[in-house]
Order: C-alpha cells, then sequence, then structure tokens
C-alpha cells in the first residue's frame, strides 16, 4: 500500500528503518567501544556493515525491478492492457473479499500498548480483565458474557499463575509496585 | 544386563507411571497455551519435588520436558503460534496446511512423527551409551563454530522462493540482535542503554512471542472472522489424521533422518533443540522433490521439525546422563533438577545409577507414546479455538501471551519489549521477510561469536582445518555454499567428458 501523500510504500519505509538500524549499530560500535578491546566491536561491526550492505542492495534491486516493470507496461500495449485488465480484476476480487485493512492491523497494536500501560499502572488483577470487558463490549458482546469472559481470566490469572506456578505477578505502580 | 531389566521395570512401578501420566497431561495442556512450555513448568516444579523418590520426581519432570513440544505442535498448526519455542518452525508449514482444511492431515502427521522421534530414539540412546565417549570427546571449538555456521547456512533454506535477498537480511539481523547484551569473553554491556535487563541480551522467548505471537495476533485483529473458515472441522476426520500418519510413511525417509539429525544434535551439546528443527525442515526441502511447495502447506514441512524435536529429547538425556553435559537448553534444568534429588550426572552416573538411567530413558518413550495417545483423542476438540470469533480468541490469547512473556523473568519491561518485537514482527510478516531466519540467527549468533574469539585466540587461523572432523564441516560448509554453481561445473564436467 503507497502512502499517497509522499509516494513511498510502506515496505521502502521499513527497509529504511532497517537500514537506520545497522547505521546505528555501526556507528555506535565505533564510537561507543572504540576504548575497548577490539573483541567487543569487531563482531557487531561486521554484522551491521554486511546488514548495511545487504539493505543497500535490496533497496537498489527493489528500485530497478520496479523501473523495469513501469518501463514494459509503457512501452508494450499488450503489458498495458493486461495490467488495466488485472487492475479491474484485482478491484473485483478486493470487492468480493475485501482484504484486512493495513490502518486495522496497526491499531491492534493500541490494544496491546493499552494491555502493557494498564499492567504497568493498575498491575494484572485489573488491567487483563479489563481488557477483555472494554475489548468483548466493543464488538458489542453481552455483559454477562464479557463479565464470565473476565472472571475466568481472573481465576487462570490468581490460580493458574499466582497459586499453581507462583508467579508473582505486578500489582501496579498504583498499588506500590516498583517498575522493573 | 541386569540393570536393564531393573531400569525397564522401575518405569512401570505404579508411583513412576502416575507420575509420568500426570506429567503427560500438565504438559499437554501447557504445551498448547502459546509459548508457556514445559521448561517453565519444569523449573517452577523442581523445589515441590525435593524429598521425592528420585525415579517419581524425575519421571514427573521429564513427562513434561518430553511432551510439552508435542502438544505446543497442535497451537502451531491450528493458530500459528508456537506452543513452545521448539514448535516454530512448525508453523512454517502446519498452519498453511489448516487453512487449506487439512488440520486434521498435519496434526496426525505431526504426533505420528513426535511418536517416532520419541520412541525410536530411545533404544538408539541405550545402545549408543557406549559408542558416545570419544565422539563427544573429540568435538572442540573449531567443530562446535563449523556446526553452527553450518545451522546459519539453511537460512537461504528457509525464505520464500524469490525472497533469498530478504531472507538472509533477516539472518543478519538476528545475528545483529544477538550482539546486544554482554559480550561472552570480555563480559562488557553492548548496546543496552545501560538498561541492567539488556546485559543478558535481549530474551528469546520475548524475541519468539514478538515473530510469532503478536503478528498471529494482529493479523487476527485485523480480519475479524474464525482462523480456518474453509475447513476447520477437518482434524475431527478421523480418515485425515490416518492419513497424516501414513504420510509418515510415505515421507519414511525424511522421517528417520529428520529423527536420526535431532538425535545427534541433542547429543552434541550446546547446539540447542531450536536448531535441530530448522535443520532438519532446511534438509527436508532441499531433498524433496518439491520444494516449491515448502511453505504453502506441505506435509514434510510438518514431519522433519517434529521428529526432530522429539528425537532430540534422548539425545540431550544421554549426553546430559553420561558426562554431565546439557545437551540441550531443558536439558540444563534438568541437571539441575538431578543434583536437588541428589544425584551428581556424569560418568558415575552409568556404573552407580545404571537401572536409573535407563528408567528415564524409557520414561521418555512411555511419555511419548501416552501423549500421542491422549492428544489424538483430544486434538480434535482444539478445533474450535479455530471457528471461534476471532475477537474472543484476542481477548483470551493477548493476556495469556503478556502472562507468559512476564512469567519468563517477572519483569514488566519485557512487556514494552513485546511492543517493540511484535511490531518488528509483524512489519516482517507483512513485508515479506523470514521470520524464522531472523530466529535462527539470534539463537546463533551468540554461540557464533564465542566460539569464534576462542577458536582464533587457542587455534589461529587455520581452526578450519584443525582436525580431521573440521576439515570434513569446512568442506561441507563450501559445498552448501556454491552448491549451484559447483552442480553447474559438475554437469559441464560431464557434458565435456561425454564430448570428448
Amino acid at each position: 500500500m503507497k502512502n499517497k501523500k509522499i509516494g513511498i510504500s510502506g515496505e521502502t519505509i521499513f527497509l529504511l528503518i532497517l537500514l537506520a538500524l545497522g547505521i546505528y549499530f555501526f556507528v555506535a560500535s565505533n564510537v561507543q567501544f572504540s576504548d575497548n578491546t577490539y573483541k567487543v566491536r569487531t563482531f557487531p561491526l561486521v554484522i551491521s556493515g554486511t546488514l548495511i550492505v545487504l539493505c543497500a542492495a535490496e533497496f537498489i534491486t527493489g528500485a530497478l525491478r520496479r523501473r523495469k516493470e513501469s518501463r514494459a507496461v509503457r512501452e508494450s500495449p499488450e503489458a498495458q492492457a493486461a495490467a488495466g485488465a488485472g487492475e479491474l480484476e484485482a478491484g473485483a476480487e478486493e470487492q468480493r473479499n475485501p482484504p484486512p485493512e493495513e490502518g486495522n492491523l496497526w491499531f491492534g497494536f493500541l490494544w496491546l500498548l493499552g494491555v502493557v500501560l494498564g499492567v504497568t499502572v493498575l498491575g494484572f488483577y485489573i488491567a487483563l480483565p479489563a481488557f477483555s470487558v472494554s475489548y468483548l463490549r466493543r464488538h458489542k458482546v453481552k455483559w454477562v458474557i464479557c463479565l464470565a469472559f473476565a472472571l475466568v481470566i481472573l481465576a487462570v490469572i490468581y490460580f493458574g499463575f499466582n497459586r499453581l506456578l507462583r508467579v508473582r505477578l505486578f500489582n501496579g505502580i498504583l498499588f506500590g509496585d516498583y517498575f522493573r | 544386563m541386569d540393570f536393564f531389566l531393573e531400569g525397564i521395570a522401575g518405569v512401570f512401578q505404579s508411583g513412576v507411571l502416575l507420575a509420568i501420566l500426570i506429567g503427560t497431561v500438565v504438559a499437554t495442556f501447557l504445551g498448547i497455551i502459546p509459548v508457556l512450555g514445559g521448561e517453565l513448568a519444569v523449573t517452577l516444579l523442581i523445589p515441590f519435588t525435593i524429598g521425592w523418590d528420585p525415579a517419581i520426581a524425575l519421571a514427573l519432570l521429564l513427562a513434561i520436558d518430553a511432551v510439552a513440544c508435542t502438544a505446543g505442535s497442535i497451537t502451531s498448526i491450528l493458530l500459528n503460534v508456537p506452543g513452545t519455542l521448539i514448535n516454530a518452525a512448525t508453523c512454517i508449514d502446519g498452519y498453511p496446511m489448516t487453512q487449506k482444511g487439512e488440520a486434521g492431515r498435519a496434526c496426525g502427521a505431526a504426533l505420528t512423527a513426535s511418536a517416532v522421534g520419541g520412541i525410536l530414539t530411545v533404544p538408539l540412546a541405550l545402545i549408543m551409551i557406549p559408542l558416545l565417549r570419544p565422539f563427544i570427546l573429540a568435538f572442540k571449538s573449531p567443530e562446535m563454530f563449523l556446526l553452527i555456521v553450518l545451522g546459519l547456512l539453511f537460512l537461504s533454506v528457509l525464505t520464500t522462493r524469490g525472497q533469498v535477498l530478504k531472507g538472509i537480511i533477516s539472518g543478519v539481523l538476528g545475528l545483529l540482535l544477538a550482539t546486544i547484551g554482554a559480550q561472552a569473553e570480555t563480559g562488557i554491556g553492548r548496546f543496552t542503554f545501560q538498561n541492567a535487563h539488556l546485559y543478558d541480551g535481549l530474551p528469546l522467548i520475548i524475541l519468539v512471542i514478538g515473530m510469532y505471537a503478536v503478528p498471529t495476533m494482529m493479523g487476527l485483529y485485523a480480519s475479524n472472522r474464525s482462523i480456518a473458515p474453509v475447513d476447520a472441522s477437518s482434524i475431527k476426520d478421523k480418515r485425515q489424521l490416518l492419513q497424516g500418519a501414513k504420510d509418515c510413511w510415505t515421507y519414511k525417509w525424511t522421517t528417520l533422518k529428520s529423527m536420526v539429525t535431532g538425535y545427534v544434535v541433542g547429543v552434541i551439546p550446546g547446539i540447542g533443540a531450536f536448531t535441530s528443527t530448522f535443520l532438519t525442515y532446511g534438509m527436508a526441502k532441499r531433498s524433496s522433490r518439491h520444494p516449491e511447495e515448502f511453505g504453502k502447506g506441505a506435509v514434510e514441512g510438518v514431519i522433519a521439525p517434529e521428529a526432530a524435536n522429539n528425537a532430540k529429547e534422548a539425545g540431550g538425556l544421554l549426553t546430559t546422563l553420561a558426562f554431565g553435559i546439557p545437551g540441550t537448553g531443558t536439558m540444563a534444568i534438568i541437571m539441575a533438577a538431578l543434583m536437588v534429588v541428589g544425584i551428581q550426572p556424569g560418568p558415575n552416573m552409568l556404573t552407580q545409577h545404571a537401572a536409573l538411567s535407563v528408567t528415564m530413558l524409557v520414561t521418555l518413550a512411555v511419555a511419548n507414546v501416552l501423549a500421542v495417545v491422549v492428544l489424538w483423542f483430544g486434538a480434535p476438540y482444539l478445533t474450535r479455538l479455530t471457528t471461534i470469533r476471532t475477537y474472543f480468541l484476542f481477548a483470551a490469547i493477548i493476556p495469556v501471551v503478556v502472562l507468559a512473556a512476564y512469567a519468563d523473568s517477572n519483569m514488566v519491561f519485557d512487556l514494552f519489549l513485546i511492543l517493540g518485537t511484535g511490531m518488528l514482527g509483524t512489519a516482517m510478516k507483512k513485508y515479506g521477510y523470514s521470520q524464522p531466519a531472523l530466529i535462527l540467527g539470534f539463537v546463533l549468533g551468540g554461540s557464533l561469536e564465542y566460539y569464534m574469539w576462542k577458536c582464533l585466540d587457542l587455534y589461529g587461523p587455520t581452526f578450519l582445518f584443525y582436525s580431521p572432523i573440521s576439515t570434513g564441516l569446512t568442506i561441507l560448509c563450501v559445498v552448501l555454499l556454491f552448491n549451484k554453481q559447483l552442480g553447474k561445473l559438475y554437469r559441464r564436467i560431464r557434458t565435456m567428458g561425454k564430448a570428448v
């Protein structure tokens, strides 16, 4: 899916993030460990250098591939017709089976972020059942089922993890537990 | 000979059998809960087994350890969420089979391959005891380094057709992430941002949850339908289960090869169970007549890792008992359990506690038989997981995933790491990068660096040719790396020969 405003695909943005990650590790290996023995910096330096080269290669081959494809479409009337037919077919297919929206996919992370922040502030015993109730209510599930679901989650947390597996569960910053 | 009979009889005592049964049932449930696995249960149960009869305590712990990976294959196949870490390779083809409406066949193949791997390797381990010692002692740092390199060479095999460069990028990214934390030799922390928790490195369990569980959950969130709407009930079809079992016979050489490879990887300390599953997957793809079907629901892609992950238990236990060297990660915990119940593993184990050693090995076989029986009849009911609406699954699994991530280290910080690794995994899945390649790179990265420096320090730059074994492994690595070019060269020489 292309970003219509700036014309860069999500795939390219992800590749650029990987490239930036490689550059960060490469620079940090040189700068942070310049006083340490070569053993500390050599391995990350070699690996991050390799990652930079590979990302650049993927970037170039991807750009060349796209250019070749668009040139082929421009130059050949058959390819243009085929591309047009393909687009029509794809449009019809999308109408029949709409694919998961990209926005939806990343919106799920907001729920996960909510759970993580909830656990940090309120602890597991409140945050997880609260997440279940609010998430199911958003999908218009009946209150009774939501509450029963939350009770099951609470029972699993308490009896399964706390009592049986003896995991010391986090109680939340609000209730005096320290972030660790 | 007496200790063999005594050891086998020891398994059939009522207390030991009951412990195996309880362990099998517990592991079946724990294995099905995503990424929780048997390792955590074994670790947490050790304190409760102090003062028990060693045979009963060890039977319980070994049954949990041995069976969790069998149960974990079910969620890998049905939900694309590995029940335990080592089931990750099963997801690659197991889940596509579910999407094709062949969940029953995949489960049947996985259970049969697990049973074959778990049962047939036990006599192998018993026979191998006297032969093993010189082989293990011959493996020094150069051989270990080359075995890791061999594992990394399978990175390209773990990628989909036409995405080789992305697969290699994923593997290299895994290697890079493995550099986070203390450098093994100097102890100097790298890329930790002054965070004491990251000093031990990025937790493997967090990375696996981020790579597999989170992208699956986000996919479910976005799709808002059931996971396998086409034919989720196929697992209830006994014919499909039997077809899966038959597939193990059809691909008997893949099954046996994977079993032996898993066993050997289990025997050799430090390689890890994780490697064995991806290694055998790569081998199965390489030797298959239809490699293009791998990743799209090839039954061989389920058989190979499942035969290997159960086979490695007998090999790992043998090394742990005979040499006091844990062959796999979970065997380190079993070794700790042995010490807690008052038994010192090592060469004396096979003389002073020979019968108990046999009992422990046979326990693995019995637990595997029980696990297959429990899952063969119980697995069909798990298909309900695939037919319920995704918002119920999302609401149920996200709390379990969060709890599993927390339970590993009791750190809330890990939950934030889940967010980061989950976003990385989701983006990788979306844009065609290889998550298994990243995991393999991450798992092998630390050991690769450690053995590289050790070899250079001890043997100098010629360590690749230090011994006949290392020379053989070096040649094997070169052949694997340049197999296409060597194949072309061979064909050219042959045609030239024919022309002459």
